[in-house]
């Protein structure tokens, strides 16, 4: 009896002392930070598209980011401006007036940028392929100047082609004015990311980020919390603000620095006017929150062109739910609704002018 | 019941054994902590792809410059005080360079022409994704 009771109760102690080393084993095993994503890049549409899975196993991430690094090679291959392609066919042909059978995944980028075009008063135009292409922007090769001459851009904006100038009949097409060309690089991308979004919940997958060199959608979260996106500063280093993305929403943004060239100490960028012919002033960049990738893609560079005076309207009428647009000095405008959800990495310099809301995005199309 | 138990753990003596297996465990966790969930700026690391395909990590902790051969040429890429950028590049509109300095987990850039980008890749990104 003497003896049994401190032998049983070293053999509890040590399975406290265990349990306690288990325990603080655990902890650590809690800590983990490795958490589950997938991450893969892959190169197309000139750009870096990055995705992001989080929840599945890396054999099934493997296999869904491949179907859609397939499927971003197919939409890059049909819909190249400049390249042969399907959209290179329909571009050669636009100009004849006569009737032709057009690519069938032609049709939805043209019928959905047309109703975008309208909603955005024909800022967001991609029937202006003629002047992207005087300014020397529809190339591999960066354009190096000089601008074109201020005749060359007056003869096609008196032309005025829009989307309404193409007209769709089944799977065939044709344009009632000869200076239409279509250039979807302001699009296509966002269209895209809907496309591969779309293709990845069908696969069963619910939280990822498709990045597409620099825009993105967001579905589902990672793990406990939300995604968290930086926001590049378009005219410092580093990053301007975050934001938590949850759910299923887009951020997209258009900005002055993107692609431009400088001559003769004057800077053109490649966000041009289509009422004007000229590359936009007084805006660095756009950022335009939505669930759709497409709409977001569309409006960022429509509220770019609108400029200071006229981004709020556009907004509405496009029905984009949130907007940040930052003014060439630096001036942040926002929408009240992303007050609580954009943090400034640094206070701004200068005060954030807040818009009226936007009204409910829901009824807009 | 449970105080029953704490009594006689605090009374009674524990064996050089049981502080062992505490110590180690405490040991342990102190190491294997800082050596994979420390994510202070001295140990992060950032990846250099070239073509989508991982070409290396880089140590932020090392100051050095690196040469990575692209699609067409040689990107320069400098590493100073846990920063990295582009500092020469063979494309022409040197959007690249733009970029800046990068110190911030997930913070990326890229030199499109060459298909070089770098990115860093810190175990705790504070971000997920860059919108720009």
């Amino acid at each position: 009896m003497h003896f049994s009771h401190p032998k049983q109760t070293f053999t509890k102690k040590r399975g406290v002392c265990v349990s306690l080393a288990i325990t603080l084993m655990l902890l650590l095993g809690s800590c983990s930070k490795s958490s589950g994503v997938y991450y893969e890049q892959f190169l197309e549409f000139g750009t870096l598209i990055d995705v992001k899975i989080w929840g599945v196993n890396e054999d099934k991430a493997r296999q869904v980011v491949a179907l859609i690094a397939k499927d971003f090679a197919f939409m890059h291959r049909t819909w190249h401006t400049w390249k042969p392609s399907s959209l290179g066919r329909v571009n050669q042909l636009l100009p004849s007036e006569e009737k032709f059978t057009v690519g069938p995944s032609l049709i939805p980028l043209i019928k959905r940028s047309a109703v975008l075009s309208r909603a955005s008063g024909y800022r967001f135009n991609p029937a202006i392929g003629r002047l992207i292409h005087l300014w020397g922007f529809a190339t591999d090769t960066p354009a190096e100047g000089p601008p074109p001459s201020d005749a060359a851009i007056k003869a096609i904006v008196a032309l005025a082609p829009t989307m309404d100038d193409i007209i769709l009949e089944g799977i065939q097409i044709r344009s009632v004015n000869p200076a239409v060309q279509l250039d979807f690089g302001g699009f296509a991308k966002g269209i895209a990311v809907d496309m591969a979004i779309e293709h990845l919940q069908a696969l069963g997958i619910e939280n990822a980020i498709i990045n597409a060199g620099g825009d993105l959608r967001a579905i589902g979260r990672h793990g406990e919390r939300a995604w968290r996106i930086g926001i590049r500063n378009p005219r410092g280093e580093g990053v301007l603000a975050a934001v938590d993305v949850q759910g299923d929403e887009s951020v997209f943004t258009s900005g002055d620095y993107e692609r431009f060239f400088e001559y003769d100490g004057v800077r053109y960028h490649h966000i041009l006017d289509p009422h004007t012919g000229y590359p936009t002033q007084g805006v660095a960049s756009v950022t335009v929150f939505d669930a759709k990738a497409d709409r977001a893609d569309a409006a960022a560079t429509a509220l770019l062109i609108a400029g200071v005076n006229d981004w709020y309207s556009v907004a509405v009428s496009m029905g984009v739910s949130g907007v940040m647009l930052i003014t060439s000095d630096g001036t942040i405008h926002m929408t009240p609704n992303l007050k609580n959800r954009v943090y400034f990495e640094n206070q701004p310099s200068n005060n954030i002018i807040w818009s009226k809301p936007l009204p409910d995005a829901e009824q807009a199309q | 019941m449970i105080n029953k138990l704490s009594e006689r753990f605090f009374d009674e003596k524990l064996s050089i054994g049981d502080w062992l297996v505490l110590l180690t465990a405490l040991v342990l966790l102190v190491t294997l902590y800082n050596r994979y969930w420390q994510s202070d700026s001295s140990r992060n690391q950032a990846v250099i792809m070239v073509s989508g395909q991982f070409w290396s990590n880089i140590d932020l902790h090392e100051n050095q410059t690196i040469e990575v051969p692209g699609k067409i040429g040689i990107s320069i890429v400098n590493i100073s005080n846990g920063k990295i950028h582009f500092s020469t590049s063979p494309c022409t509109t040197k959007q690249c360079i733009h970029q800046g300095w990068l110190h911030q987990g997930g913070e990326f850039a890229a030199c499109l022409p060459n298909e070089v980008s770098i990115q860093i890749a810190g175990p705790d990104p504070r971000f997920d994704s860059i919108n720009f």
